[in-house]
């Protein structure tokens, strides 16, 4: 950590990492930090950290000079992303039907993540953030990939359809509206739904 | 109320006797693998000679004669087709001579439930390892209550994967235990790790491994091998279990034998105050006990069927399984 860093507070923990709560240089931003797997083997878990960590910010930066709203990486040690904080609510927090802005909004971001190379991996409501003014942020970059691959990027698109189920189709069109390949990316999507694997294997997850 | 069981999927035909959930009887007999591996009708003729005397051991382990079963069980899949085929028509004949109400079985449901009962934990989550099955399981509740899938192999089993590295490297059978030994003062080489939210592929890792034999040494390659297949399994799981937020993981199936995979395991789970259960050796390799346990559940529950639905389905998949109990 740098010295810049005063006061830090841990907010949550994920499977693979830590996120805490700090400011640098006055700046309030969040720091995402990939624990140590004690289980692998050293060497590993070390190349698995240090290869993520920077593959996210990586992604994170192509994806902010690419205009999407991302939150601005400030700072990227060996296995954290020091990132800008956003104030905002998770898209699964919302009750009741979802605002049509909202929707729209995320099609156009999925575009244009695809438009520049990148699938994001984990595209869902609770990687959306919603601002006080309606705006819409993508977070969690820790399964994206660089990539052309029309597979990745219709696996995306299954993931949103999982995930916002009946409003989808708002999505979609959005996402039509802007992608360069859409229509590639779609006819994709639907050779994957048709798939045995996908077909048979129930699609509701387990309660929690 | 006394159920027999019958397993025949792959190379173990076993029979187990289950009385108000205690396991009498858990015999088998195991059809001896050579270097290339299963022919399933040779396995199915072992098992179709061998059949009636493992029968015959588990009546007399349990104490009791075949008027004394309420109830057959048996595997109706997944599993080698000629091998399952031999066991249901066991099962098919038991129930007709002696007039028994026929259950068919899923494999995977009964390695779960095997080692949930005999943990007796509450709501945990399941890694089921196994030559031909590698899945992340959790109870999913609601009007089609059953073992969700959320995670899974892409391609193979984790020990299948093992199984050809140990036949490509001319070691010998049992190829898990002995790839373990070999393992053992091993040390880390760098070798594809493919873990996708909590799916995982074994065939790019098998690939590279074989490719490596001859050039490192073989202790190396095998302990590798070993540890990147299991830290995949075990990273799957730990984000599955942060998803589920549960506490306890069951550790079941043939690879739950391995003492590594077990270690690692219990390791991630300790970072998050988490639980590993795994049964005892008997109950992880394929074994008639588990057979017996959920049919005697079905049973109880209430299912009845005539021998039209009694039949064998080779992809049979745990998801597909309404958990009536």
């Amino acid at each position: 950590m740098v010295n810049a860093v005063n006061t830090i507070r841990k907010i949550s923990e994920g499977a693979e990492a830590d996120i805490y709560l700090t400011e640098l240089f006055g700046i309030r931003c969040v720091i995402k930090y990939r624990r140590k797997k004690s289980y692998m083997p050293q060497k590993l878990d070390e190349t698995l950290r240090l290869r993520r960590t920077r593959s996210e910010a990586k992604a994170m930066i192509t994806a902010r000079h690419a205009g999407i709203p991302v939150p601005s990486v400030l700072l990227v040690s060996r296995f954290s992303v020091f990132m800008e904080m956003i104030d905002g609510t998770m898209l699964y927090e919302l009750d009741g039907k979802l605002p049509r802005s909202a929707l729209k909004y995320s099609g156009k971001i999925l575009a244009k993540l695809h438009n520049s190379d990148i699938a994001h991996g984990d595209f869902t409501k609770a990687n959306l953030m919603m601002r006080k003014d309606g705006s819409l942020y993508v977070i969690d970059f820790g399964l994206a990939a660089q990539t052309n691959s029309i597979e990745e990027k219709a696996l995306d698109l299954l993931l949103l359809e999982r995930s916002l189920g009946e409003e989808f189709g708002t999505a979609l069109k959005e996402y039509k509206r802007f992608a360069v390949s859409g229509s590639v990316v779609l006819s994709k999507l639907k050779e994957i739904e048709t798939r045995g694997r996908y077909q048979e294997r129930s699609l509701t997850t387990a309660k929690e | 109320m006394a159920v027999i069981g019958i397993e025949s999927s792959a190379h173990t035909f076993g029979v187990g006797i289950v009385e108000h959930g205690k396991v009498l009887a858990n015999c088998k007999s195991m059809y001896k693998i050579s270097d290339k591996g299963m022919i399933p009708s040779k396995v199915a003729d072992f098992h179709s000679k061998n059949g009636w005397r493992v029968i015959k051991e588990a009546l007399g382990v349990a104490g009791l004669r075949i008027e004394d079963i309420d109830a057959v069980g048996y595997t109706k899949g997944p599993g080698i087709g000629a091998c399952l085929r031999t066991g249901q028509l066991a099962a098919r004949a038991i129930s007709v001579k002696y007039n028994l109400p026929i259950i068919p079985v899923n494999h995977a449901v009964a390695h779960v439930e095997i080692t949930k009962h005999l943990s007796s934990t509450a709501d945990p989550i399941a890694l089921y390892v196994s030559g031909g099955n590698s899945q992340i399981l959790a109870l999913s509740d609601g009007d089609f209550k059953h073992y969700c899938v959320l995670g899974e192999t892409f391609d193979i089993g984790v020990g299948n994967m093992v199984d050809v590295f140990a036949r490509s490297a001319g070691l010998k059978p049992a190829w898990g235990s002995t790839v373990a030994k070999v393992a053992e003062n091993g040390s880390y080489v760098p070798m594809p790790y493919t873990v996708k939210g909590m799916d995982f592929t074994f065939t790019g890792l098998l690939t590279y491994a074989t490719k490596l034999i001859g050039k490192e040494k073989i202790e190396d390659i095998a302990s590798s091998l070993q540890d990147t297949a299991f830290s995949m399994l075990c990273e799957a799981t730990e984000r599955a279990l942060l998803l589920t937020k549960r506490s306890e993981i069951l550790l079941c199936g043939g690879v739950a034998q391995s003492t590594r995979l077990k270690s690692m395991l219990e390791s991630m789970a300790s970072t998050h105050k988490a639980k590993v259960h795994v049964a005892p050796n008997e109950f992880n390799a394929d074994n008639g006990g588990m057979i017996a346990l959920v049919a005697e559940k079905m049973f109880g529950a209430g299912y009845r069927s005539g021998l039209d639905s009694a039949n064998t389905d080779q992809h049979y998949r745990i998801d597909k399984v309404e958990i009536i109990w």
